[in-house]
């Protein structure tokens, strides 16, 4: 049974690296910065936490 | 996002941390180096759905004296070397085509990794750079077609791809075709 299927996966990551690019070509700055700040603030928050533990 | 010209973008994004960093960083930087942000950043600026815990920035070469400003500057505004403290050290790193990394105290990530230009390619993206206006400041970032063809021609790792293929998708009907076609063949 093939549990992790790689192409796949990289094939539907793309699709999204796609849909999150039209979005943001389409929408206001203000739109999806919003949303963008929240994954980039969370994750470096959270590597900065990681490194002092 | 807006065009103002060919090498002025207005971008009125919310900032990221990340954001915030650079802009604050370059503030300094641009009172004593020519210099241009590559690579991943490029990508998170316009809106990539992820972070990265260091900023690449080439500089252009500057003499030792200058270095010792400079560095004394970023200092005063909080910020320290990451591997080396010694000015000459610094100096013998960047000589030598390395980075040195610049966080803000007593931080580690997020950093800046500041490089000498050393190639054609370098030295020509610090030529045709361009301005991305934001609400806190103006910073320079390479041109997007050669950020695009740099990533898939010569970085290639599946971020990469990812980084070049948001750039194409957001700037699709900004982006310069014949001069990406030369970019792409020229780093192939």
């Amino acid at each position: 049974m093939k549990v992790f299927d790689k192409e796949k996966n990289s094939k539907q990551r793309m699709d999204f690296v796609d849909t999150w690019a039209d979005y943001v070509r389409t929408h206001p700055d203000s739109d999806w910065s919003r949303q963008q700040k929240i994954v980039v603030d969370s994750q470096l928050e959270n590597n900065s936490k990681q490194r002092k533990k | 996002m807006e065009f103002i010209d060919k090498k002025t973008i207005r971008l009125d994004k919310i900032p990221t941390l990340l954001d915030n960093f650079v802009v604050d960083f370059t503030k300094v930087l641009e009172k004593h180096a020519g210099y241009v942000i590559v690579s991943g950043y490029v990508s998170i600026l316009f809106g990539r759905s992820r972070a990265t815990e260091d900023i690449d920035i080439l500089i252009e070469k500057m003499s030792k004296e200058d270095l010792i400003i400079l560095y004394s500057e970023l200092k005063e505004n909080g910020y320290w070397c990451v591997e080396i403290e010694d000015v000459n050290e610094i100096m013998d790193m960047l000589l030598e085509g390395l980075a040195v990394r610049f966080a803000k105290k007593p931080n580690v990530i997020p950093n800046i990794e500041l490089k000498f230009v050393k190639n054609t390619v370098e030295k020509d993206a610090i030529k045709t750079a361009i301005d991305v206006v934001l609400k806190t400041g103006k910073i320079r970032i390479s041109n997007i077609e050669l950020q695009i063809a740099y990533k898939e021609k010569v970085l290639k790792s599946e971020k990469d791809m990812e980084d070049a293929r948001h750039l194409e998708g957001v700037f699709k009907s900004n982006i310069d075709n014949k001069l990406l076609g030369e970019y792409r063949e020229m780093l192939k």
